[in-house]
């Protein structure tokens, strides 16, 4: 299913005349990264958890999906995919992670939700960078007028 | 390329590790060192370099945690810490798996698990506590607080400084913090469990239940692993936390609000009750010792948090500056 590792670089390949099949393969990965972005952000709503927990989970999807793709015909991946990219989030940035039966997924047992983990975790080289933006929105408000403060962060977190 | 097909629900076990990923095969075990809280410690060797190496299993139960939250908190802070005075940590390597599913009697004795590959290190600090030369604890002293102070700075509380987490190389010369385990990053308003580091190392905000602290709290330990050096036994050496109090304030006096504003807000200050109007006095313990050493520890020691000295200030103290 993932096993595809992107030709990292490619080199001179690419001679193949199938630029149909690969536009096409673009669109589903396109919706496929947004269905996963909206899970996140709406499961991640539904928790309470801080933005910034949402926002380090579609980091760690973004950085997956640049190393791996998913076929077209394993939309259910996408779903553990998710859960697993929200599931490390939380634990690194939340005070209380939920547990895995929390997320409520009938379909998938926790022994396969953890090995979504492990892929997720080996194929981010276990660099679990939180840093984001955000964390320069203090520093850089700061320069500002006490009471434009605020707004430039309500701005900026839209 | 997959082979046979996972179905829904089952991830393909060919996928465990990805392509090209380094697993546990690449190292061959020579003998276990110790048992930790979330697995046990081998020492091994890397085959193709010949390089030694500890290997930290993880032990993964297939809970319902998943990965265990304290551990992706670990190997978090320690790739973002990078100084000669903490333990790196090499790589993370997997099992393979089996390509055959979960169940089944294989004997494959890696399998499911996940291993923090470390540098090896010959022991550790808790061997040597109670028979180092004077030159041999100023050199021991500085490395920890050195390792401490890049902690501090990065944001980082150790929160578990203890004689079996300072691991020792190259025949005493090398001092490294390891065991990061409780350690985790700090903000100025951060609240935290106040469940951490070993009882005879703990410091007195602690003991009294706070959860808002900070630095300082690595800095009380440090001052008991010092002082433990000079004695050859342990500093407070309590069995429950009510004694490991008494024991503290028998040498360091009681804390009022005088010695140290705030005191009383703590939720177990009212549980204690000072015996006798104890005094200050952990000087005199220590009369036959370098007078700059004693100085040193006595600001270690500091019940109030808030003027404990800083692990900064400690490496400049005259202590440091003064040969033997």
């Amino acid at each position: 299913m993932l096993s595809k590792e992107r030709c990292a670089g490619g080199g001179g390949g690419g001679e193949r005349g199938d630029e149909e099949e690969e536009e096409m393969v673009e669109e589903w990965m396109k919706n496929a990264r947004a269905w996963c972005v909206g899970w996140i952000v709406k499961t991640n709503a539904g928790f309470r958890f801080s933005l910034k927990t949402a926002y380090v989970a579609v980091t760690y999807l973004d950085r997956f999906l640049a190393r791996r793709c998913v076929d077209r015909d394993k939309e259910w991946a996408l779903q553990l995919l998710s859960v697993a990219c929200l599931s490390l989030a939380a634990k690194v940035e939340e005070r209380r992670p939920p547990r895995l039966p929390e997320f409520k997924l009938d379909m998938y047992d926790c022994a396969s939700l953890m090995r979504m983990e492990l892929l997720v975790l080996t194929t981010l080289k276990w660099q679990m960078i939180t840093e984001t933006p955000f964390s320069y929105l203090n520093c850089f408000t700061a320069k500002f007028r006490h009471d434009e403060r605020k707004a430039i962060v309500l701005r900026a977190i839209e | 390329m997959d082979g046979e097909e996972a179905p829904p629900g089952a991830l393909n076990l060919a996928d465990y590790a990805p392509a090209g990923a380094r697993t546990v095969d690449c190292f061959r075990r020579i003998r276990k060192i110790g048992e930790g809280t979330y697995g046990e410690v081998f020492e091994a060797m890397d085959i193709i370099t010949g390089e030694r190496a500890a290997l930290k299993k993880i032990k993964l139960d297939d809970g319902k945690e998943g990965f265990p939250r304290q551990i992706l908190r670990e190997i978090k802070l320690l790739k973002k810490l990078d100084h000669e005075n903490i333990i790196r940590l090499k790589e993370i390597v997997v099992s393979p798996g089996t390509a055959h599913g979960a169940g089944g009697s294989d004997d494959y004795m890696y399998r499911g698990d996940i291993y923090m590959v470390f540098e090896y290190m010959d022991h550790d600090l808790k061997k040597v506590l109670h028979h180092s030369t004077p030159s041999q604890v100023k050199y021991y002293m500085e490395q920890l607080l050195k390792g401490l102070h890049y902690c501090h700075v990065n944001n980082v509380l150790h929160r578990d400084i203890k004689g079996a987490n300072l691991l020792i190389s190259g025949g005493g010369k090398l001092l490294k913090l390891a065991d990061f385990g409780l350690a985790r990053p700090f903000t100025r308003d951060g609240s935290f469990t106040n469940h951490v580091i070993t009882l005879w190392y703990r410091p007195p905000e602690l003991l009294l239940g706070a959860t808002n602290y900070a630095e300082a709290v690595d800095i009380w330990s440090v001052g008991c692993i010092f002082a433990e050096f000079l004695l050859r036994k342990p500093l407070f050496p309590g069995r429950t936390e009510q004694e490991q109090l008494s024991k503290i304030f028998e040498l360091c006096g009681f804390p009022n609000e005088e010695n140290w504003p705030g005191v009383s807000k703590l939720p177990l200050y009212k549980t204690i009750r000072p015996t006798t109007p104890t005094k200050r006095r952990l000087r005199d313990i220590f009369h036959n010792f370098d007078s700059h050493a004693v100085d040193l520890i006595d600001r270690m020691l500091i019940l109030n948090p808030t003027e404990r000295i800083s692990a900064h200030d400690a490496l400049c103290a005259a202590y440091f500056i003064t040969k033997m």
